[in-house]
């Protein structure tokens, strides 16, 4: 049987409306096991998988995708964080690491974390791919290499800077904070088209104005003869002297999560891991997949650390794009420093109550402010140290994944030079007071309160972090007994296994990751279709 | 055993609990809430006690309902059952061990279970919990500390206790992008 789809299968509209070749097959409607021959099966419909399956369909090639998450449309996004949470992140909202230090926003959906994404795109920094092919021996990710990569996928997904006069009043706080203190400050690009400006990005948008991979490359793919089961979690790869034979997967049912009993099982000529970073080391593992003790290894997170500003006006920052503001003030630290940058959050009622972490009275009276907070959030760039370790993706004995992130001395000082900046910030934008989130929080309104929040300790469990972006733990580069999968993409010791999503990136990137994996995936589409043909 | 060892090994598996015959472990729950019939999976002791962390974790706002009137536990409940059941094992562990008055001894010096507490004690638990030195019980803290506020403020009912007017609605929007 090929991947041709079963009766009464779910068609998905082509993005402009014509008719599909291809199919969406959503949990429910799988009734029999399903077994499945294709040219390439690629797990995961992130800013990786999605990508790749479009340039692999047009190139003629007979796709499978499987996607553990179900398949939503903005119809389905109410805009209520309680309903958007469970439905659209991993683990229903609750990830995190094995200790909760660090709390983990990452998608679960067709689309995978573009349907929730904040649209903040940068290219790679130059920096960072020097630092790749200097230290990663990564070879062939120029600028210059990349340049139409990245044009292309400009164009599809209309990635576009966003004018500072539609920053919302949050954003503003960082523009004019920056600006007072002298400080780097610019606008972001974002990839959105008839953005309606509504600030919830984070819960699905409700107008399809962002172009997350659910209303452009996959509706793309789609059209071309994509086959995509949604509710459909790749549970191992089956392979034999370094070839993949079969991905083994189970249709979920997609209230529950459980297993419906049906299984879908695709034997393609390539299999390509697009499932991001933590989940596409996890699957490798459970495949008994180890590439010499590597897979999980270095996964960095960019770890967020805020604090809550308090402004006499109202701010609102759970209205308006979430982030069109970014200064790079701090980026590029001195040498054996760790750097970080700065943007805005959503301030939307549940993710601030969350990110609060706190009980009674401290966490009343600080959601009681809620329109007069603003959130700036400071995100430390981790993994360019040589001996940072970062995070470790591993797998619990009943086949959960589990991650640990080691705190690097050089990170911890950069939550705490970051928290110093966060402050002087707000301050100068004329906050009334800044409130850090320690247990027992520090009250900034001058610089004796600046130095009392230096003061405080910083580090896992002594304050919230944060991260929404998991980059590494299959990381890319030169030297065999280094690195997971080579500069194409490919898995060492395997003929035809790629791996194609934020798992690959050797560091951190310094910038938001969407558009680094969605120009790799769009440069990876050229190895993955020639080892398929 | 050394404390901090049966403590960490208590947390992941149930060491505590098996320490049966010793009377604090099995004192019983206080009862001084309703149990609703609906529950997938939580005992009602471990409803019980989620609910008076909820109560203590998310204080109304002016004007604001309580934990309970939001549903709180209940609702968590319900998102248990779509959890990976290693997930909510592991919050069951750590309401389990909340609840035992030998861990709450271990622990804090307490006799008394979390649900057993006057509403001060209570406070002062989730207040050592968030501060302790053992980082388990950090863990623990941001675990069901972050599942109630997370879930109250979640709740459209709070909305106008913290200001928040609600999402829009983009019916309209979406109207005149259907019609062709
Ligand atoms: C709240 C939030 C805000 C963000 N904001 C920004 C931003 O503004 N700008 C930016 O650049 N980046 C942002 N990011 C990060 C960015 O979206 C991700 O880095 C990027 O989408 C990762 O791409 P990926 O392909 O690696 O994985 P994902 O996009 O996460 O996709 C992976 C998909 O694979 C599926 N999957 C995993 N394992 C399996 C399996 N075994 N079987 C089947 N399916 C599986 C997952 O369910 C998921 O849908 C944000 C992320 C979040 C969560």
């Amino acid at each position: 049987m090929t991947a041709a789809p079963p009766p009464g299968a779910a068609s998905a509209t082509a993005a402009q409306g014509a008719p599909a070749k291809g199919r969406i097959v959503e949990g429910h409607e799988v009734n029999a096991n399903r077994d499945l021959t294709c040219d390439v099966c690629i797990v995961g419909s992130g800013a990786g998988g999605a990508v790749l399956a479009a340039g692999l369909v047009g190139r003629g090639l007979n796709v499978v995708l499987l996607e553990a998450g179900g398949a939503h449309t903005k119809a389905d996004f109410d805009l209520q964080e309680g309903r958007a949470y469970p439905m659209l992140y991993q683990d229903r909202g609750t990830r995190g690491t094995a200790d909760q230090s660090i709390s983990v926003l990452q998608g679960r959906s067709v689309g995978g974390s573009t349907t929730v994404n904040w649209t903040t795109c940068f290219r790679t920094p130059p920096r960072i791919l020097k630092h790749w092919a200097d230290h990663h021996g990564v070879d062939g990710l120029t600028a210059d290499a990349l340049r139409p990569h990245f044009e292309s996928v400009e164009r599809r997904l209309s990635i576009a800077p966003w004018p500072l006069e539609r920053a919302n009043p949050n954003n503003r706080k960082l523009l004019e904070g920056a600006k007072k203190l002298g400080w780097d400050v610019h606008n972001t690009r974002r990839n959105v088209k008839g953005c309606a400006n509504s600030g919830y990005c984070g819960v699905g948008c409700p107008v399809d104005g962002k172009q997350a991979m659910h209303v452009t490359y996959l509706p793309d793919a789609v059209a071309g003869g994509l086959t995509l089961f949604a509710d459909c979690r790749a549970t191992r790869l089956e392979h034999r002297g370094g070839r993949v034979s079969a991905v083994h997967a189970d249709v979920l049912d997609r209230a529950t999560g459980r297993a419906t009993g049906k299984t879908v099982r695709v034997r393609a000529k390539v299999t390509v891991a697009s499932g991001g970073a933590l989940n596409t080391p996890a699957l490798l593992l459970r495949s008994g997949i180890e590439g010499k003790g590597l897979v999980g290894k270095r996964t960095f997170l960019h770890p967020v650390v805020t604090l809550v500003a308090l402004y006499k006006e109202a701010v609102k920052g759970f209205y308006g794009a979430p982030q069109s503001v970014y200064s790079h003030q701090f980026a590029e630290p001195a040498p054996g420093g760790v750097g970080f940058f700065l943007e805005a959050a959503p301030v939307q009622p549940m993710l601030m109550a969350q990110a609060a972490a706190a009980h009674g009275t401290m966490l009343r009276d600080t959601m009681a402010q809620l329109p007069h907070i603003s959130a700036v959030l400071g995100l430390i760039i981790d993994g360019l140290l040589p001996d940072e370790t970062g995070g470790t993706v591993t797998l619990r004995s009943d086949g959960r994944l589990r991650l640990d992130y080691t705190f690097h001395p050089a990170v911890n000082d950069a939550m705490a030079a970051a928290h110093d900046a966060i402050a002087r910030l707000h301050l100068a934008a004329g906050a009334e007071r800044v409130l850090s989130l320690h247990a027992e929080p520090v009250e900034v309104r001058d610089e004796a309160g600046l130095r009392a929040l230096a003061a405080k300790p910083y580090g896992g469990l002594k304050h919230p972090i944060f991260t929404a972006h998991q980059m590494g733990g299959c990381v890319m580069g030169g030297d065999p007994a280094r690195s997971v999968v080579d500069a194409k993409h490919q898995v060492r010791g395997f003929d035809n296994l790629y791996v194609v999503d934020g798992s690959v990136l050797p560091t951190s990137l310094g910038v938001n990751p969407s558009e680094t994996i969605y120009g790799l995936a769009h440069r990876a589409r050229d190895f993955v279709a020639e080892a398929a043909s | 055993m050394k404390r901090r060892t049966l403590l960490k090994v208590g947390l992941g598996g149930g060491v505590l609990l098996a320490l049966g015959g010793v009377g604090l472990s099995l004192r019983g729950p206080t009862r001084n809430r309703p149990v609703p019939d609906t529950l997938r999976v939580l005992s009602d002791r471990q409803y019980l006690t989620l609910a008076a962390v909820a109560a203590r974790v998310a204080l109304p706002g002016e004007g604001g309902p309580t934990s309970d009137e939001v549903g709180v536990a209940a609702k968590l409940d319900q998102l248990f059952a779509t959890m990976h059941p290693g997930d909510v094992k592991d919050i069951q562990q750590l309401l389990d061990l909340l609840d035992n008055a030998l861990g709450g001894l271990l622990l804090g010096g307490r006799t008394q279970t979390f649900t057993g507490s006057t509403t001060a004690q209570q406070d002062e638990i989730l207040s050592e919990w968030r501060t302790s030195g053992l980082s388990v019980r950090r863990t623990g803290y941001k675990v069901l500390a972050g599942l109630c506020a997370a879930t109250y403020h979640a709740d459209p009912k709070t909305y106008a206790s913290v200001g928040y007017p609600g999402p829009p609605s983009y019916g309209n929007v979406r109207a005149a992008q259907e019609t062709p």
